[in-house]
């Protein structure tokens, strides 16, 4: 009676959660506008294609080859913070597409005084920074859920097979380390808040004052990391490790 | 029994005195023997010294002579009864080598045997022939003639010796001398055959091959022979000797000699040495003369560079379809019999037309391969040139030249996107072709056509607390199924338990089968249904068997588990009324069945609440 009482509760829950996750979009309006800015990209209107491609984002909807288009856009609008602000964030919904890739090291190419040592931070480690790079946050929580899924189906087995226990404690152990891998990458993708600069030149101070002694200069594209936040400013850290204030005008958040 | 061991001693006795009479009967003597009495000088020859009548006589003492050395081999012992006659002896056996020509007197010889001296006479060796140069074991052939092939003859009594087999007494520069170098084995086990040497000025020698045996028949004797092949090149004019020819090796000489009539055999040169002594031994072959022609200055061809032999030669062109400046390929192979270090690439007549590459060369066998690389410089070539291959055949001691082509092209004008195509040598003489360095465009990659996968902003999965809290789902699952397991298997081993678990779903049957009844208004089997869900249900629950179930058995059980008053009273008062109505029927209505059912589930709904 209990144990009804329990999947009928799951069963529920799991309605609920699919019930949640069955909306869709109406695609209609987006599409149209997204065709819409592409004719006036390949017309040379690249302002005007800037001006739809952001509309559909204002309207609340988002998608890789739409920020992919908007870099372009902006990239031959000799915009180059901007344009890699959006290839970033199309890189986090679609990291493996090549077109982005390629455009994004051509942008990357341009920014100036831009050959700086990576810190020797373990999230710079070439392996885990590729894997890091090679997935979006969703798709890294579902390897993780998918680990652990499998870890619990392998405990189920425990349950009737008791004697199988030096293979199930391996098995548990290695999803387990799996699901933690991921979820512990996925939180430090989404967990760290990462900016482009977006001015030309801004130069990162000391302290979060106009008067402050100027540490070292942002150029434009250059991305950091957000640390901190206070009124106008924000501290930000830069690849080779060197923080500094900013105003947070000259920097876009990803 | 006694009879019979009577007739075993006697036999015994009849059988040893004929023996021992034999032996006491048997004559004492010495005797010296050689195996054969005629030698060269060199080649081993066996003596052997027989005491007849006694095994146990020492070697005896043999005098070294001049002209000799004789070496002791070893002792064998005989024993043979012949019609009841038996003969014991002892062979000391010698090994005798000559080392000069003559007559030589062996002996004579003495042994001491029972405190008496027995003597045996001298015997007496011929050796034939001439004394090696050097070292006591050497052989050598005794004849200077030559045969039509220039082999040597040999001496029909020796067993070891070397000739030398060359095919001509006359050879041009360059040209390829094949020869044999021979050793014979006659009636001789030898042993650790070394490779021959031998002088060989104004030539070359190439490596010697493996040596092949065989048997030949010389003078109407046998021999195992060792053939040792080598080729040797001319390398200057003159008159020179070749030879002689050393082999050196080892002699095989049978330890005791136990049969005198045993000859050596030469069935294993290299093994079965059981029971031999080895002696050093070198076998000597004669000098050849030898002359190195010249090349013939008459006829001498203007492309001839020094090939002897008799060759031919194949071309081929590949491809005969080209554009300018594209690769073409001449393979040109020689082949034949001859001096193939002497041949050299054979020569075509380029003009300004072609760039040419040094050719590249591989060797088989008994064949060259040039690969010539030729680039056409213009389009008005029409064909490559013929090909042109001259050599010394030595057998007409006349030049010869072969010739192929010329070999008809087609070179078409190379097309102008590919003009700046250039063509550079590579090691080993390939060229391949270097496209000029292409100024490539530097831009973003287009804008996509698709929008793709619209979602709406900041709608990840991660960020949904829904999907998040979801997943504490698979834990709770695992846990139901852990306790439903659980209890699934206890069901399965505790009966007392089973009957626990089962007693509300059996109780409920049973209370629908009284509620048919009740609605019939048939009270009699109403209240027997009644009861028997009553009763079923408090066994089950109580674990107590389904005929020690009564009130009052009930009430007991009851009372020590906790249970109030009030149900233990309900529980009293169904039994009666099912007593009372099952009994006696008429005193019980509709109402007060419609009240005993209700009071009966009411009391199972109380004890399943009670979890007790």
């Amino acid at each position: 009676m209990r144990v009804k009482k329990i999947y009928f509760i799951i069963v529920v829950c799991l309605i609920v959660i699919l019930g949640t996750y069955s909306f869709s979009f109406s695609e209609e309006n987006p599409k149209a506008l997204f065709q819409e800015a592409n004719i006036y990209y390949e017309g040379g209107d690249y302002g005007k294609a800037i001006e739809v491609y952001e509309k559909i984002l204002k309207e609340g909807h988002e998608s890789g080859p739409l920020y992919y288009n908007l870099g372009d856009a902006y990239f031959k609008s000799d915009k180059l913070g901007m344009a890699i602000l959006n290839y970033e964030r199309a890189k986090k919904l679609m990291p493996r597409d090549p077109d982005l890739n390629a455009n994004y090291r051509f942008a990357a190419s341009r920014i100036k005084d831009n050959r700086r040592i990576p810190s020797s931070s373990i999230w710079n480690w070439t392996p885990l920074k590729t894997y890091e790079g090679s997935f979006t946050a969703d798709e890294l929580l579902l390897f993780a859920v998918a680990a652990y899924l499998i870890m619990v189906i392998i405990l189920a087995g425990f349950v009737i097979r008791p004697d199988m226990k030096n293979g199930i404690i391996i098995a548990t152990s290695v999803m387990a380390v799996i699901a933690v891998i991921n979820v512990v990458v996925l939180h430090h993708k989404v967990g760290t808040a990462r900016a482009v600069t977006v001015a030309s030149e801004a130069d990162a101070l000391f302290g979060p004052f106009d008067s402050g002694t100027k540490f070292f200069t942002l150029q434009e594209g250059m991305v950091c990391s957000i640390l901190q936040s206070k009124d106008d400013w924000c501290k930000i850290r830069r690849e080779d490790g060197k923080t500094g204030w900013v105003k947070k005008s000259a920097v876009e958040k990803i | 029994m006694k009879i019979k061991s009577f007739t075993i001693a006697l036999l015994a006795v009849l059988v040893c005195t004929a023996f021992c009479g034999n032996v006491f009967a048997e004559e004492k003597r010495l005797e010296a023997s050689l195996e054969r009495t005629t030698v060269s000088v060199g080649n081993p020859v066996y003596l052997y010294i027989t005491f007849i009548g006694a095994q146990d006589v020492t070697e005896p003492e043999i005098i070294q002579i001049n002209g000799l050395k004789i070496n002791y081999v070893g002792a064998s012992t005989k024993i043979s009864i012949i019609n009841g006659a038996r003969t014991q002896s002892v062979t000391h056996t010698y090994l005798v080598i000559a080392r000069s020509g003559g007559r030589f007197d062996i002996g004579p010889f003495a042994a001491l045997y029972g405190g008496k001296r027995y003597n045996a006479p001298a015997v007496t060796l011929i050796a034939s022939g001439t004394p090696a140069s050097s070292g006591a074991s050497r052989t050598q052939n005794t004849s200077s003639r030559t045969t039509k092939s220039y082999q040597q003859t040999v001496n029909e009594n020796q067993n070891l010796f070397v000739t030398m087999e060359i095919p001509k007494r006359q050879v041009y520069v360059n040209e390829m001398l094949p020869i044999s170098i021979l050793l014979y084995v006659g009636q001789v086990k030898v042993k650790n055959v070394q490779y021959p040497t031998y002088r060989h000025e104004g030539f070359s020698g190439g490596e010697f091959g493996n040596p092949r045996r065989m048997r030949r028949t010389m003078n109407g004797r046998n021999y195992e022979v060792l053939s040792f092949k080598q080729d040797l090149y001319a390398i200057k004019e003159g008159n020179y000797q070749l030879g002689p020819a050393r082999i050196n090796c080892q002699l095989m000489a049978k330890r005791g000699g136990t049969n005198r009539s045993a000859r050596f055999s030469i069935d294993d040169f290299f093994g079965g040495n059981f029971g031999y002594v080895t002696y050093p031994a070198e076998a000597i072959s004669e000098s050849v003369p030898i002359k190195i022609l010249p090349f013939p200055e008459k006829g001498r061809p203007s492309d001839f560079q020094g090939a002897v032999g008799n060759f031919n030669m194949t071309v081929y062109v590949k491809p005969t379809t080209v554009k300018v400046g594209d690769p073409i390929v001449i393979t040109m192979t020689v082949t034949g019999d001859g001096n193939l270090d002497t041949v050299t690439s054979p020569v075509i007549d380029f003009t300004d037309d072609f760039k040419t590459y040094e050719p590249e060369v591989q060797r088989d066998n008994n064949r060259k391969i040039y690969e010539q690389i030729l680039i056409p410089k213009t389009h008005n070539i029409t064909e490559i040139p013929k090909v042109s291959f001259s050599f010394l055949d030595p057998r007409t001691g006349r030049y010869k030249t072969v010739s192929k082509g010329p070999f008809p092209m087609s070179v078409m004008e190379r097309p102008d996107s590919e003009k700046g195509v250039k063509m550079v040598s590579m090691p080993g003489g390939i060229g391949v072709n270097v496209y000029p360095k292409e100024e490539l465009g530097k831009d973003i990659l287009h804008i996509k056509e698709d929008i793709g996968q619209v979602k709406k902003k900041n709608g990840e999965l991660y960020r949904n607390k829904i999907f998040l809290y979801v997943q504490i789902l698979p834990l709770l699952l695992l846990a139901a199924f852990y306790k439903g397991y659980k209890r699934k298997e206890r069901m399965l081993t505790d009966k007392r338990y089973a009957r626990f678990m089962k007693a509300p779903k059996k109780a409920r049957k049973g209370l629908e089968k009284a509620r048919v009844y009740l609605e019939k208004g048939d009270t009699l089997l109403f209240y027997d249904a009644v009861f028997k869900a009553m009763q079923g249900y408090l066994a089950n629950k109580l674990n107590i068997a389904i005929g020690n179930i009564s009130a009052r058995s009930v009430e007991e059980k009851l009372h020590g588990s906790g249970y109030d008053e009030d149900l233990i009273k309900m529980i009293h008062e169904v039994f009666e009324s099912c007593e009372m109505a099952r009994y006696a029927s008429s005193t019980t209505g509709g109402e007060e069945s419609q009240k005993v059912f209700d009071m009966v589930k009411r009391v199972i709904d109380r004890i399943e609440r009670a979890k007790l």
